[in-house]
């Protein structure tokens, strides 16, 4: 396409530009591993050296000593209840919204919207008040249950662009061999709809994993720390972010990037963009 | 719960297929995830705007005092701080638009485009407190890059990055666009690989150049990428900075880069000036209502002059 015009500079240029912006989108990765995996004496003596000693007492110590193992555990409970409920709840919401007319379609989906857009700095107070008179201040099920709700609302808007670009006659073929709404929804609008239910639950997991200010908010004991509250840690008591700070990252990352890695080929992120009508 | 009871009725529905039943069969659908979201998102909204009006903190129970937390924030000077660095974030959202829109051309046609755009989307898939760790150690004031600079400029430049209050939302913003990049690249792609080869042929046949392609069919055929990914930005701009604020500089140094959201948890950290936080929070609304008002306002004048 474009590049048949091309001259040699512009190609030369273009391809400048693009390594320019892979070096400095994995330099940084780069950096940061190799600092998790020196010595923490030898990263205070030298910080900006490369060379030196390779260890993987950082990476050890955080599993260990600084509960990124725990953690990571934590996260993994709070995901496996949030993400199915986020996608559970959303794929109900787009499913009728994209397949039915009934009463009150409008404010629904005007309310389910709306909800994508609300901050949820917002809204952090009253959530907090709610958990402390349901006794559920420091309970990760509470906050799994919390994420579920609150990050299900896009994904009803994505399903529901998903399922608009379904052929009719399928459904209207189920309805004729007589399968009633709930059986059309289970055997044949979700399996139909897959790549676009792991993306949506990917992403779900990744919110979730991601989450810091409701958890710090709904976890304030520190007992059961999600990976983004022990990252958050991690970085509160060593400031200057040296070796056990990035060992941290480190570890706390893999499992999420491992969620990706697996559910990559069902991903279809591009598409997110056409759930947002304009 | 109710969800239960709204799913049987659907299921009534399902089996005598007629009209007023059909109407609440997809209702059924819907009930569960609108009954929780009006709980745990549209409740506590209606309690924040009410605690808004009221002084509160977590020992005594809240008192109305009527416009006392508005008046008091729009006399502080950190907080019209707090407002400017939200201003300027926003100014952030063209770099972070403009900067995947470009690569993504430039990627598009070369022989390795899914490995490059595969690189260049890792970030991505890094939690922000993630990204702020990153950075905290990437732009030490005796890091990597400073090292790099110190030694191109024999010791002149050597910012920091982090702690200096003229450069800090700089900073905030490159790091934003080094976290966003990928999923742009990724929205930008896709947009590009769903426009027609045929235009770009019949231009260049017409002898069109770069630009004018880019300009004359990229960017209109881009152009509902470039508008979701635009609002997606906005609205983090205004709800989602918390944590990579929090893991970059903790606000600092001073107020100079505590944003919105931040602001909220910064009260609820002190636990004595609720009512002011639910104050901001209701201020973060009434802008990013605005927000979405500029959208729906630039969509019907788009749809009025069928403008692209």
């Amino acid at each position: 396409m474009l590049s048949r015009m091309d001259s040699k500079w512009s190609r030369i240029l273009s391809g400048g530009i693009v390594l320019l912006a892979l070096a400095v989108v994995v330099g940084p990765l780069l950096w940061v591993v190799r600092v998790s995996l020196r010595p923490v004496d030898e990263f205070i003596l030298a910080p900006t050296s490369l060379g030196g000693t390779w260890t993987f007492e950082n990476i050890i110590e955080a599993v260990t000593v600084g509960e990124m193992g725990f953690a990571i555990l934590n996260s993994l409970i709070v995901i496996s209840v949030g993400a199915p409920l986020a996608v559970l709840l959303g794929s109900m919401s787009g499913f009728a919204l994209a397949r039915f007319k009934f009463l009150g379609r409008g404010i629904a989906a005007g309310l389910i919207s709306t909800a994508i857009f609300l901050p949820v700095a917002a809204i952090v107070i009253p959530l907090f008040n709610l958990a402390l008179s349901l006794r559920m201040v420091n309970s990760l099920i509470w906050l799994a249950v919390i994420y579920g709700i609150i990050f299900s609302s896009w994904v009803a808007l994505f399903l529901r662009s998903y399922f608009l670009q379904l052929p009719t006659e399928v459904f209207e073929a189920a309805q004729v061999d007589g399968a009633g709404s709930i059986r059309t929804f289970v055997s044949v609008a979700l399996p139909m709809a897959k790549p676009a239910l792991a993306t949506a639950f990917v992403l779900s997991c990744f919110i979730q994993w991601s989450e810091l200010l409701i958890a710090l908010l709904l976890l304030p004991n520190g007992d059961t720390p999600t990976v983004a509250l022990g990252i958050a840690q991690f970085s509160t008591q060593y400031r200057s972010g040296g070796p056990q700070t990035a060992a941290a990252m480190i570890v706390g990352v893999l499992p999420i990037l491992l969620i990706f890695l697996v559910g990559q080929r069902w991903l279809r992120v591009g598409s997110l963009a056409g759930s947002v009508k304009d | 719960m109710t969800s239960t009871s709204a799913i049987g009725r659907g299921r009534g529905g399902a089996s005598q297929p007629s009209r007023p039943k059909r109407r609440l069969e997809g209702a059924g659908f819907v009930l569960p995830q609108l009954a929780l979201l009006l709980v745990f998102t549209f409740w506590p909204l209606t309690q924040v705007i009410g605690l808004a009006f009221t002084r509160y903190d977590v020992l005594s129970s809240p008192e109305f005092v009527g416009f006392a937390n508005f008046e008091f924030l729009f006399a502080w000077q950190d907080f019209q701080r707090i407002i400017l660095n939200n201003v300027l974030l926003l100014l952030g959202v063209a770099v972070w638009v403009a900067v995947p829109f470009i690569l993504s051309i430039l990627i598009f046609p070369m022989k390795h485009a899914t490995l490059i755009r595969t690189l260049l989307f890792i970030p991505a898939m890094l939690p922000p407190i993630t990204v702020g760790v990153v950075f905290r150690i990437v732009l030490a004031n005796d890091g990597p890059i400073n090292q790099i600079l110190k030694t191109l400029t024999f010791g002149v430049l050597s910012p920091n990055w982090l702690t200096d209050s003229n450069l800090v939302l700089f900073s905030v913003i490159m790091v934003i666009s080094w976290a966003t990049m990928g999923t742009g690249i990724l929205l930008f792609s896709a947009g590009l690989a769903a426009i027609s080869p045929s235009y770009v042929e019949a231009a260049l046949l017409d002898g069109a150049n770069k630009w004018q392609i880019i300009w004359h069919i990229y960017r209109p055929g881009l152009s509902s990428v470039t508008r979701f990914f635009t609002l997606m930005l906005t609205i983090t701009t205004l709800t989602g900075f918390f944590p990579w604020i929090y893991a970059l500089t903790r606000g600092g140094p001073g107020v100079s880069s505590v944003t919105l959201d931040y602001a909220i948890y910064q009260t609820l950290v002190g636990g004595t000036q609720l009512g002011r936080g639910a104050a901001i929070a209701v201020i973060a609304l009434i802008l990013m209502a605005f927000v979405i008002l500029i959208q729906v306002v630039m969509r019907r004048i788009r749809q009025a002059e069928d403008w692209s």
